[in-house]
């Protein structure tokens, strides 16, 4: 049980990346506070985490003796993150793993100049300043255990370019700096933050995720050519898979990685490696 | 001696946040429907801010969690604010547990036992104050949280179990006394339901007491639980990392009439603590009884408090008055302490209780009844790397023994309980004599010898600097010769005959030449001070005197010897070669006397009978392999027994003597080029003279023949020894400690000495010799059990004499072995045996010292300056600058770095500080090319140089103009004994929780702010620490 | 350590003595060890120090002193 006694806030949980590291967290004997939005919104051209996606992830969770909690909330109400941490410190004293996974890959699809100002906002303030906001509502927490592991969820666009995506890959390589910045404040109280930089994900049934088909939507690209075209350009041949990426949160969030602090851990078949 | 080690503060697995000791939990059975709507009102009410969690439970898929859900709720840990948390865990079928856990310091036992019964019987409610469903969370979509008050302190309700008990006001119930006191410490704790001050704003009031620092009696009552003691791993622990992680848990049932009085269990755990470090007032440590709820630190004064409280029932009626009066807390190092978990007035069986999440001392102690009215458990739990699992185990045992003797014993004396049964004491006396019987046949030096020379005459027994070299058969005809000679010169068997020569092959003919004369050896060196030879012959009574010259080199005493030369003697015997002159000695003779110096007194002369040295190589020859093959180094001073080994050990197995010249042995170049040479294979070297020859050896290929390092006269540090094991490993090159003194023949312990050792800057000496014994007693002449230090005592086949002409020193050092009637040594060394019979040698009781109040031990400074990377060989010496004066006392260290290991004076400071509490770490450490040695190869603590930029006394502390911080430059000033400023850091100065303890102590005595463990670990340095207080 | 009683000052003692007449100060409430008989004291430290002074003037052991006076006597 390479996370017993921890307590770890999963953004984003209700489906994706999210579900599958909050069940790969609970097999490791962690204990959840699951985050989703639980509501679409304006603006994000597809459906997001719902209430029964975040309650099946729970109910997962706790078949492998998990104690868990859910809340709604929006990444970009800073008070409702805060209470949420506040609830997850007084439900289970500690708060010991942050994964920041919410975020949203669309709107996208335009040339830089053509992205609204709304457009932009609206993805800088969920995929970048969401993280930064649920930084803040834990880092106090953190702060006065001495410890503790935050981990971004960007992008290999946080660390490459994409085309007609210039809103979300300047999002995420924000997300990186951010990780980077926040490791050197906290690393003298022994709190670690690092980014998880994931390829292409291929869109598991079971997780139901769904980016890959949102970003070749927003591509205006048929899903299958748009893998076709991803897959031709993975050095190992295939997709990243959510337990891939899964399993690099697990040694993040563990003190196997104590001494892991402001890196990049890229989990992308050597994509950005070319 | 207590070590702290800083790694342990605050920890547990997973980074604890350190609260899970200071918490303790119940679980109630709820059988029927649970009504969790009813319960989260009356938790409301009873306890505003706190809501109640629920869970619903399904059995998990295959039972992946080691723990159940019950097991994992009581097990996670609660802070002081709230200090408490609530949840209620639903099976299906209606059946319920409801699991509270509470720190301490909001609720104490009776408090949380009184919440749980409150809470879980139905009938009134009075004040049931805030109502409603949903809590405050942020759109809750499970129904987690059941009749959440609303968030914030108020006046607790009339029902509040703390609300009934006057002046109960503060952090845990248990603390009687006046509202000034009870507020002292942590203010922070959000309300400390200061009843009858007025309720409302109770956080404020607690904390206005806070900064008063308590008045009269209330000023232990600290609310912070991180300063009420400080734990510490026991040095009888015997812990070894490496044992494992997490507690180890050993449980004992005890009989059935045991009793439960928690004042017996102190006073038992006391008097136990006492006889396992009889160098400390023992501090108890106790939890969990009434009037004490959170921990308190109870240690009965004075020092020497067993004679002073007679009897066992004096310290349990001492214990009973100061649990029924309010224990206060003292600021202490606590190893051991006990748990009291005997509430038999609780609703039996549905209400489980755990007494602590984490233990809460390195060695815990739990005296809880299952069930009420069943029998007594005793419970331990350890941490491996404090406390070995076979200590833990016989500290259990004790103790129910002493309890025993307590409870049915109250009129014995505390000096007389007994630990053990005859039957273990038996065992422990015979722990120390593991090496079986020595099958050794009493015979005199000289006929060993004589049967060597008839085996092989032609063999080489002797060279020396000038190139003689002496067979066997030559220096058999030589000494039969000279003792001829001596014969002639009027000596007769028995006679004492003083030799001062330098080291040559003609001086050991003459030492063998006196033997076969039937008389006794009493060696002078004459690089010795003329004072001290002249002294060993007045006090030796000296008739004859076999010197380089006619005449004395030292001036004579009131009968002078008469002087003769070796060469006149070979002279006046030249008609004697064929054999030694007739003489009546047995193998009980004494052979020689050779003086050593104590740290008090004067000089005295050990007598040694040939039987002891014979029996000396019967008891080593088969196992270090000597025989005729190998070639030795006499190096020492003939007048320090060592030389005895060298000479004899050679000789009488056959071996080739070679004779270290006097300049030789003082240039580690020239005895390198000399063991080369000679392809000498057997070495004796003291550990000081062993690093010098290391340093001189690394300059060359590794190509020595030496096999086997014999290792005496001082102790020995093991780490700096692992650059030797590179160059010639294991297999090749034995090395071995061999613990001695001159009282029991040369040897009495031997150690292999392997990386491993080296790694582990092993300070064990070995087991005992065949023939040799050990013990390890108290001052009561009794063994004390493993682990425990005490005063090592030898005995068997090397015991000497006694001393030349002092039947009294003699009758108080060698005295009445009870154990076999015959006799031991009392060596004045402190020492501890390990199970399996090895001895861990201590230092000399006398280096003991008292350094401030506290009680110091510089070979244990040593060995840890020794065992810093990069250091080669270590030494401390503790100065008094103004001799009347013992708070101007100062330690020096010095250390001898190793060439390019990159070590330096600064990293030996941080290594040391990690490890030595801050009253050991020497004021100063000197970078030294090498330690100034005697003539007997040892450290020469006389010759260090004062340090070169000598540490400020206390005195000269900087003033800023800054009240607060000025009073923190003072008080650290003291702590450490140096100078200090605004931007040192605590930890970096060697502060560790110990200090820091000690510390606040002082803060709160000069009614400065209240210290928050949290806040100088966040604020180490003195300026920023200031600046913390002040907010 | 806490003073060790054979240099305890205030304390009581004995003096011990064995078959080979050697002689050995012990702590009055201590037992008699097995092959020690009592020939002095309960007494103080000083005293039982003086006793043997005066009475202990040979420490080689009685066997060896016997050995060697026969074989001096041939």
């Amino acid at each position: 049980m390479r996370l017993a006694g921890k307590t770890a806030i999963i953004t984003g949980a209700a489906r994706g990346v999210g579900r599958t590291c909050a069940t790969a967290f609970a097999e490791q004997g962690a204990d959840l506070v699951l985050l989703d939005v639980g509501e679409d919104i304006p603006g994000v051209p597809y459906p997001l985490g719902s209430a029964s996606q975040l309650a099946y992830t729970a109910e997962q969770c706790r078949r492998s003796g998990a104690t868990v909690l859910t809340r709604h909330a929006d990444v970009r109400d800073l008070a409702a993150l805060q209470r949420v941490a506040d609830e997850a410190l007084s439900r289970f004293g500690r708060v010991d793993v942050l994964v920041n996974n919410a975020g949203i890959a669309a709107p996208s699809g335009k040339t830089t100049h053509e992205i609204t100002e709304d457009e932009w906002q609206l993805m800088v303030d969920v995929d970048l300043s969401g993280a930064w906001r649920m930084t803040r509502a834990v880092g106090r927490i953190m702060t006065a255990q001495r410890s503790g592991s935050i981990i971004n969820v960007a992008s290999t666009a946080g660390l490459v370019g994409y085309r007609h995506f210039a809103g979300y890959v300047a999002a995420k390589h924000g997300v990186v700096g951010l990780s980077k910045a926040a490791a050197l404040d906290y690393a003298p109280m022994k709190i670690r933050v690092n980014a998880l930089c994931p390829g292409s994900i291929r869109d598991d049934p079971r997780a139901e995720g769904r980016m890959l088909s949102e970003i070749a939507k927003s591509l205006d690209v048929p899903v299958a050519e748009h893998e076709e075209t991803f897959l031709q350009s993975q050095p190992m041949n295939a997709l990243v898979e959510p337990e891939d990426v899964a399993g690099a949160a697990v040694w993040l969030a563990s003190d196997e990685s104590r001494q892991v602090t402001g890196s990049v851990v890229t989990v992308d078949g050597g994509f950005s490696a070319r | 001696m207590l070590r702290t080690d800083q790694r342990r503060a605050g920890s547990g697995p997973g980074g604890g946040t350190g609260h899970a000791r200071h918490c303790h939990a119940v679980r109630v059975r709820l059988g029927t429907h649970a009504d969790a709507a009813a319960l989260g009102q009356r938790l409301g009410a009873l306890a505003p801010g706190v809501r109640l969690w629920r869970e619903g439970v399904t059995d998990p898929v295959d039972g992946v969690r080691a723990r159940g859900p019950v097991e994992r709720e009581l097990l996670r840990p609660v802070g002081p604010a709230p200090g408490l948390r609530a949840v209620l865990l639903e099976y299906g079928h209606g059946a319920a547990d409801l699991v509270l856990v509470a720190h301490r310091d909001r609720y104490g036992r009776r408090a949380l036992r009184a919440l749980a019964h409150a809470l879980t019987t139905t009938g009134d409610l009075p004040g049931t104050g805030g109502a409603g469903t949903g809590g405050a969370g942020a759109g809750d979509v499970d129904t987690d949280c059941v009749g959440a008050g609303g968030l914030g302190a108020g006046a607790p309700g009339a029902g509040d179990p703390r609300a009934g008990v006057a002046g109960a006001g503060g952090p845990g119930a248990g603390h009687s006394g006046d509202l000034g006191a009870a507020g002292a410490g942590e203010g922070g704790s959000g309300g400390a339901g200061a009843v009858g001050a007025g309720g409302g704003g109770s956080g404020g009031s607690g904390a206005a007491g806070a900064r008063g620092g308590g008045s009269g009696a209330g000023g232990a009552g600290d609310g912070g639980s991180g300063w009420v003691r400080v734990d510490a791993s026991p040095s009888w622990g015997l812990g070894e990392a490496g044992f494992g992680d997490g507690w180890v848990e050993q449980r004992l049932e005890l009989p059935g009439d045991a009793a439960a009085d928690p004042a017996g269990w102190l006073a038992a755990l006391a008097v136990l603590l006492a006889r396992y470090e009889p160098d400390e007032a023992p501090a108890v440590a106790v939890t969990g009884v009434d009037g004490v709820d959170d921990t308190t630190v109870l240690r009965p004064e004075p020092a020497s408090w067993a004679d002073e409280f007679g009897d066992l029932g004096a310290v349990t009626d001492w214990f009973r008055r100061r649990l029924a009066g309010g224990a206060q807390g003292e600021d202490a190092a606590v190893t051991a302490g006990l748990v009291l978990d005997l509430d038999d007035d609780g609703p039996d069986g549905d209400l489980a209780s755990l007494p602590f999440l984490e233990p809460p001392f390195p060695l815990t102690v739990t005296v809880s009844r299952g069930g009420s009215g069943g029998p007594l458990t005793l419970c331990c739990h350890h941490l491996p790397d404090a406390v070995r699992p076979a200590v833990a185990v016989q500290f259990l045992r004790h103790l129910v023994e002493v309890h025993r003797q307590v409870t049915a014993m109250p009129w014995l004396p505390t000096a007389a309980v007994e630990l053990f049964d005859k039957e273990e004491r038996l065992r422990l006396a015979a722990l120390g004599r593991p090496s079986g019987t020595l099958d050794s046949t009493p015979r005199r030096i000289d006929a060993v010898f004589a049967a060597r020379a008839a085996e092989r005459p032609t063999a080489v027994a002797l060279s020396d600097g000038d190139g003689d070299r002496v067979t066997y058969g030559e220096l058999e005809r030589w000494s039969n010769r000279l003792a001829h000679g001596l014969r002639a010169s009027g000596v007769r068997d028995g006679d004492l005959v003083g030799v001062c020569l330098e080291r040559s092959a003609e001086l050991v003919a003459v030492l063998l030449g006196i033997l076969k004369a039937g008389a006794v050896y009493v060696p002078l060196d004459p690089a010795y001070p003329a004072e001290r030879l002249a002294y060993t012959a007045e006090d030796s009574g000296l008739r004859v005197l076999v010197a380089a010259q006619d005449t004395a080199p030292f001036p004579a005493g009131g009968r002078p010897a008469a002087v003769v030369t070796p060469a006149r003697l070979d002279g006046l015997g030249a008609r004697g070669a064929a054999s030694a002159p007739p003489s009546a000695g047995t193998p009980q003779d004494p052979a020689y006397v050779i003086y050593t110096s104590g740290s008090t007194g004067r000089p005295k002369g050990v007598l040694v009978p040939h039987a002891n040295v014979v029996a000396l190589l019967d008891a080593t020859r088969a196992g270090f392999a000597l025989g005729a093959a190998d070639v030795w180094t006499f190096f020492h001073s003939v007048a320090f027994d060592f030389s005895v080994w060298e000479i004899w050990g050679c000789l009488m197995t056959g071996g080739h003597l070679v004779v270290v010249p006097y300049w030789v042995s003082r240039s580690p170049e020239q005895f390198r080029a000399l063991l080369r040479e000679t392809g000498a294979t057997v070495l004796s070297q003291t550990p000081s003279a062993f690093a010098q020859l290391m340093e001189a050896d690394r300059a060359h290929p590794a190509d020595l023949a030496v096999r086997l390092v014999v290792f005496g006269g001082e102790p020995l540090d093991t780490r700096p020894l692992l650059p030797w094991f590179d160059r010639y490993p294991e297999e090749r090159c034995r090395l071995v400690n061999m613990f001695g003194i001159t009282e029991t023949t040369v040897h009495v312990t031997a150690q292999d000495v392997t990386r491993r050792e080296a790694l582990r800057g092993s300070r064990s000496v070995g087991t005992a010799l065949p023939g040799w014994y050990l013990y390890v007693l108290d001052a009561a002449r009794r063994p004390v059990p493993p682990g425990v230090a005490g005063e090592i005592h030898v005995g068997g086949a090397g015991v000497a004499l006694g001393y030349l002409g002092r039947p009294e020193l003699t009758a108080e050092r060698f005295v009445a072995d009870p154990f076999t009637g015959r006799r031991m040594y009392r060596t004045g060394d402190r020492g501890r045996l390990l199970p399996d019979g090895r001895l861990e040698h201590l230092g000399r009781i006398d280096n003991q010292v008292k350094l401030r109040g506290f009680r110091i031990e510089l070979d244990e400074i040593r060995s840890v300056l020794a065992e810093c990377p990069g250091v080669a060989a270590a030494a401390v010496v503790l100065r008094q600058e103004d001799p009347a004066d013992a708070a101007t006392g100062r330690l020096d260290g010095y250390v001898v770095l190793a060439d390019g290991e990159g070590g330096s004076v600064t990293a030996v400071r941080e290594h040391a500080a990690r490890i030595l509490p801050g009253y050991m770490m020497p004021s100063t450490v000197t970078a030294l090319p090498s330690l100034p040695m005697t003539a007997n190869g040892k450290v020469d603590v006389g010759a260090l140089p004062l340090p070169a930029a000598p540490a400020p006394g206390p005195r000269a502390a900087e003033r800023t103009g800054d009240d607060l911080v000025d009073q923190l430059i003072e008080l650290w000033g003291e702590l450490f004994g140096v100078a200090v400023s605004a931007s040192d850091d605590f930890f970096r100065l060697g502060g560790n929780s110990l200090l820091a303890v000690r510390m606040a102590a002082a803060m709160r005595a000069r009614s400065l702010p209240a210290l928050h463990p949290r806040t100088l670990y966040l604020n180490p340095t003195l300026g920023a620490l200031a600046e913390a207080l002040r907010t | 350590m806490s003073t060790n009683p054979f240099d305890d000052d205030s304390g009581r003692f004995y003096v011990l003595v064995n078959d080979e007449e050697q002689h050995s100060l012990w702590p009055a409430f201590a037992d008699v060890p097995e092959g020690w008989r009592i020939v002095f004291g309960e007494a103080d430290r000083a005293a039982a120090v003086e006793y043997v002074e005066q009475n202990w003037t040979d420490i080689r052991p009685k066997s060896l002193r016997d050995a060697m006076a026969a074989s001096q006597g041939d």
